[in-house]
């Protein structure tokens, strides 16, 4: 265990972090506007009532910097706290301790203002609106004019404009996801939250749509939190990988990601992904055998 | 059409087994028509009587219909209140409730009392007892809206509360169950509107049956009370079709 803190300690590395992308050109590009949307979080705990008395960690103590336009992704096992920790980022759930801040501000400024996107694994879709419309949704929420300009220009990014008018019935799952990104996207955020957006995919579509995804936020650089049961999914898509511990969930090990983008299909053919992969895969075995060891 | 007639004659035949039996039942034992017409008679009372069966039966519709819409529109506003303001609820839930628990006989002499005899009371009775499971189906269709959907409006800062989350994701939401609550409805409406026409002695096949009665003119009551059940039947399945039309919409 005492590793594993050192592990967490020791990455206060976030400058390094930035002064390592610095090289790579979409790095630089977004660190100019970045500013706005890094994010900040500092020894976050939340506990949850049982009843009783009794009282579930279910994350603990947990610090990160996130440099804006990074792409951050969440593993670890089923129930280790990194929903959570992502609700509170988005500002759905209080921390019991400790402060979350983007750009400075609480997730709540940053929800009022408009500055955060997401989108879960339940696409949550209106089923009697269009996909036109479900995109449309942020615009009329907030009570801003609906930029219909913005609207068609999102639906054609994830590959929708002749789905307009389709209602999500007649989508598939894929599509349905898309769509809802598409959503998480319009108001043009500066944090862009995704928790488990292909869980309930097929392998292959899941693997087209990390592609989909990956092409869509290199033509959108947006602070990117993802969390992810798969791996395979978090080495593809994002710049450093934490890796949660359960129960109470921990940052276990924080693991850059050295692959160049854009990243495609092929990608995974690359060394460099084999390695990390089978790293980081056997990290998460390590840390949820010794969680059911204690 | 011979499949049409014959898919008719395998869902129905039970209908016209049970018309046969009456029309069998009262020839052989020579009944008078005092006590129970025949099929027959009734269907001609029906077709001699035509337009003013069809002019009753227009209205007793129409004052249906416009009770059934009233306390429709009622119920929703009054739940879209409840729905705002959980204060509000705890007054009204209860007040609905008393009023739904009066058995209409009862309730009917009180009205009449206080609005007088006519259409119009007709149309206050049918809207009070409409109301009811209007409301009770659309508050609880509001406040259904999925959790997901829910987090998703709070993280474009829409409060879950307010106005626009009700106008673009409540109140749609509620929109299946408003299409229940019709269904279900649409026949009550029609059979209470009669009751009350009946009790009240205002126009429309209530009052038919009522006059029918009392002259014993039996084959008129009864081609009222028929005209009555086709009619009701046909508000159910005018709605059913309403129903299944719309409500795959809102599967996702």
């Amino acid at each position: 265990m005492g590793d594993l803190e050192n592990c967490v300690m020791s990455n206060t590395s976030h400058a390094q972090t930035l002064q390592a992308v610095a090289g790579k050109p979409r790095e630089a590009e977004s660190a100019s506007i970045t500013g706005p949307s890094e994010i900040a979080l500092t020894n976050v705990s939340k506990t949850f009532a049982l009843g009783k008395g009794q009282t579930l960690d279910a994350v603990s103590n947990v610090n990160l910097n996130i440099a804006g336009g990074e792409f951050i992704a969440l593993i670890g096992a089923s129930g280790c706290g990194k929903s959570t920790l992502l609700r509170m980022i988005a500002g759905l759930e209080d921390p019991s301790q400790g402060s979350i801040t983007i750009a400075g501000q609480s997730p709540e400024d940053c929800i009022k203002r408009q500055k955060l996107g997401i989108a879960m694994q339940e696409h949550g879709l209106m089923p009697w609106l269009s996909a036109w419309d479900n995109v449309a949704l942020p615009f009329r929420l907030a009570g801003l004019p609906v930029d219909t300009e913005r609207v068609d220009e999102l639906l054609a990014l994830v590959g929708l404009a002749d789905f307009a008018q389709a209602l999500p019935k007649q989508l598939s799952g894929g599509m349905k996801q898309r769509v809802s990104i598409a959503r998480a996207l319009v108001l043009k955020p500066d944090v862009l939250i995704l928790d488990e957006p292909f869980g309930a995919l097929d392998a292959v579509t899941r693997r087209l749509m990390n592609n989909e995804l990956q092409r869509i936020w290199s033509q959108q650089p947006t602070t990117t939190i993802l969390v992810t049961h798969s791996v395979e999914e978090a080495v593809f898509l994002a710049d450093r990988i934490c890796l949660m511990s359960p129960r109470p969930g921990r940052l276990a090990l924080i693991e850059e990601v050295e692959l160049n983008r854009p990243r495609g299909l092929d990608t995974m053919h690359e060394p460099e992904f084999r390695q990390t992969l089978a790293k980081l895969t056997a990290a998460l075995d390590d840390v949820c055998t010794q969680g059911s060891r204690q | 059409m011979i499949s049409t007639l014959k898919g008719i004659w395998t869902r129905y035949w039970g209908i016209l087994i049970l018309l046969a039996a009456w029309q069998f039942f009262v020839s052989i034992n020579n009944i008078n028509s005092i006590v129970a017409p025949s099929p027959q008679a009734v269907v001609l009372s029906l077709i001699n009587n035509a337009d003013y069966f069809a002019g009753e039966a227009l209205r007793t519709t129409l004052t249906a219909s416009g009770g059934l819409l009233l306390g429709l529109l009622l119920g929703i506003v009054i739940a879209a209140l409840a729905w705002s303001t959980p204060t509000l609820s705890g007054l009204l839930m209860p007040m609905a409730l008393l009023l739904r628990s009066i058995p209409i006989v009862a309730f009917v002499p009180i009205i009449v009392r206080i609005a007088g005899y006519g259409t119009h009371t007709v149309l206050i009775v049918t809207t009070v007892l409409s109301f009811f499971p209007c409301y009770v189906f659309a508050l609880s269709g509001f406040q259904e809206v999925a959790q997901v959907r829910k987090d998703f409006c709070r993280s474009v800062g829409c409060k879950t509360v307010g106005w626009r989350f009700f106008r673009y994701v409540a109140m749609p939401t509620a929109v299946p169950n408003i299409l229940t609550a019709l269904r279900v409805l649409a026949p009550t409406a029609l059979l209470v509107a009669l009751v009350a026409e009946f009790l009240i002695g205002a126009d429309g096949l209530g009052y038919v049956m009522l006059r029918a009665r009392s002259d014993l003119e039996m084959d008129k009551s009864w081609a009222a009370a028929l005209l009555a059940s086709v009619l009701s039947v046909a508000f159910f399945a005018l709605f059913s079709w309403f129903d299944k039309k719309y409500r795959s919409n809102w599967q996702a």
